[in-house]
């Protein structure tokens, strides 16, 4: 436990301080279509999230004072930070005793998978169909194609007359395609997909991999030409590969890799479900840390047992009360985002 | 049973709260000349170590402690009464004084005092910035005029203080959870 800590701190510092220089770039205004991507990016690791909602944090006891109506009057008793500087300057300030109402505020600060305080930045940058951690949606579009968003997905729908394409931004999603003169095409970062059947299943890592499993008819695994030039492309993909129901797939910038057959299972979430078959505690808390937001640990001496059973996926909560009922493990809450698992 | 252990412990509050309670409360009252406020601060003393406990190796190093950590309170308290004062002058000024509930003002004051209390551990430049970009909304390249700086100067300002504020409120948080 104590050494889980001290390691948890070295990687805090460092996060910490790109946190940090996240919020340098924020905090002078409006910043580029770029950064807020790249801003994304970092933002889909846990450990960044748990980084940034201390940012997030302070910013918001700054921002809490900036928009007070009496803002100016706040101002002036405080003086400038050299007054505050200067009546303190014969205090030992050996010890930081923050007020304990100020952790009570930050502990029941509402957390989102965006900062808060960047929400409003990011107004103005919408998909066109998004879901946030935990949710899950399901979208008709105009030719009765149906898709389904996983936790924290992201799509662009972009139809014209020769093509129907979608733009897969973030996550998961599992289309079922309905007939149409027009191709069905996915966009990913690595790869563009074709349907040439009916129902398959497309989830954009954040390492740049694209995981594809097909349930019914083929898919098509192409480059588009103008994106050729910056992927190194083996002759495996270099013009088109295709993958049969059934199959499951991992495309990356340098190859295609097969995996176990896609199993209808893995499509569990469409219901709301977390299907568990015999896998590890350790597997499945990675699984359902998806659909949760915030940091969710598991002590090593109990990451190898075994876990079987169907789950809420809605209900994140429900499920780690679940599995501590039929599992020897404990389920310690330390705050609402802060959950570890360890041994009974 | 308390005598054979050679350490003191703070969990073994009513002992310790015997033991060191009279003292801490007559060391806060000669420094602040006031029984309600001595007889608060005492209170909170020991609410800190009933949520963190501590251990010493003798009553004296208990002792040590407190009144370390008692001279620590003291100017967290004066400065606090230094910003309530000046927010209830200035409010004074204003016309609408009165039409602000107590929570209002209390928690305005209280979010101040926090803020104060983080601007205090940067470095003077860097307070000064992240001052003028956070709580005055200026950008950075006005900043930069007014501290005599470069724009990258100053973004680097803002970086520094924000990395040790939310290093603080990490650490607060922590010790926090570990209660």
């Amino acid at each position: 436990m104590m050494t889980a800590t001290s390691v948890n701190n070295k990687v805090d510092h460092q996060r910490l301080q790109q946190a940090a220089q996240w919020f340098a770039l924020f905090a002078d205004g409006e910043i580029n279509n770029q950064e807020q991507h790249d801003f994304k990016l970092w933002l889909q690791s846990k450990n960044n999230q748990q980084a940034w909602h201390f940012v997030d944090g302070v910013s918001q006891q700054f921002a809490n004072i900036r928009h007070s109506e009496h803002h100016n009057v706040a101002l002036n008793a405080l003086g400038s930070p050299e007054q505050a500087r200067q009546s303190r300057r014969n205090s030992l300030k050996l010890l930081s005793l923050l007020p304990l109402s100020a952790l009570v505020t930050w502990a029941g600060y509402q957390h989102t998978p965006f900062g808060s305080a960047l929400q409003a930045s990011f107004a103005g940058y919408v998909n066109d169909y998004a879901t946030d951690i935990g949710q899950i949606d399901h979208i008709n579009l105009a030719d009765n194609s149906q898709i389904s968003l996983n936790t924290a997905s992201a799509i662009n729908v972009h139809y014209d007359n020769k093509l129907r394409l979608i733009d897969l931004v973030r996550g998961e999603i599992l289309i079922d395609t309905a007939k149409d003169r027009r191709d069905f095409e996915v966009n990913t970062s690595v790869a563009r997909l074709r349907a040439l059947g009916t129902r398959f299943s497309v989830r954009q890592f954040n390492d740049n991999k694209v995981q594809l499993s097909v349930f019914d008819g083929r898919v098509a695994i192409y480059r588009a030409k103008n994106e050729q030039e910056h992927i190194p492309t083996p002759d495996l993909i270099s013009t088109q590969y295709i993958v049969a129901a059934g199959e499951k797939v991992i495309i990356s910038n340098e190859n295609i890799q097969t995996l176990a057959p896609a199993n209808t299972k893995q499509i569990s979430w469409q219901q709301g479900l977390l299907f568990a078959e015999e896998i590890t505690l350790a597997k499945f808390i990675e699984q359902l840390g998806r659909y949760r937001t915030g940091y969710l640990s598991v002590s090593p001496e109990i990451a190898q047992l075994r876990i079987m059973g169907s789950f809420p996926i809605n209900d994140t909560d429900k499920t780690l009360a679940m599995i501590s009922n039929s599992l020897p493990i404990q389920v310690n809450k330390i705050l609402p985002w802060w959950v570890t698992i360890e041994p009974k | 049973m308390e005598a054979a252990l050679a350490t003191v412990d703070t969990r073994n509050i009513n002992t310790f709260y015997q033991n060191h309670h009279s003292w801490l409360y007559q060391l806060f009252n000669r420094k602040l000349s006031n029984h309600a406020d001595a007889a608060d601060l005492a209170h909170d003393a020991f609410i800190r170590l009933i949520t963190k406990p501590k251990f010493f190796d003798s009553n004296s190093g208990a002792r040590a402690y407190l009144s370390h950590v008692a001279r620590g309170m003291c100017t967290d308290l004066w400065r606090r009464q230094q910003i309530e004062h000046a927010f209830y002058e200035a409010l004074a000024e204003c016309k609408h004084e009165d039409e602000q509930s107590p929570e209002y003002k209390h928690n305005i004051i209280q979010a101040l005092v926090q803020v104060d209390n983080m601007l205090a551990k940067l470095p003077e430049k860097v307070a000064r910035a992240f001052w003028l970009s956070q709580l005055e909304g200026k950008r950075y390249k006005d900043i930069a005029l007014e501290l005599e700086v470069s724009e990258r100067m100053v973004k680097k300002y803002m970086a520094q203080a924000m990395l040790k504020m939310a290093i603080l409120a990490a650490r607060n948080a922590e010790e926090y959870t570990k209660r």
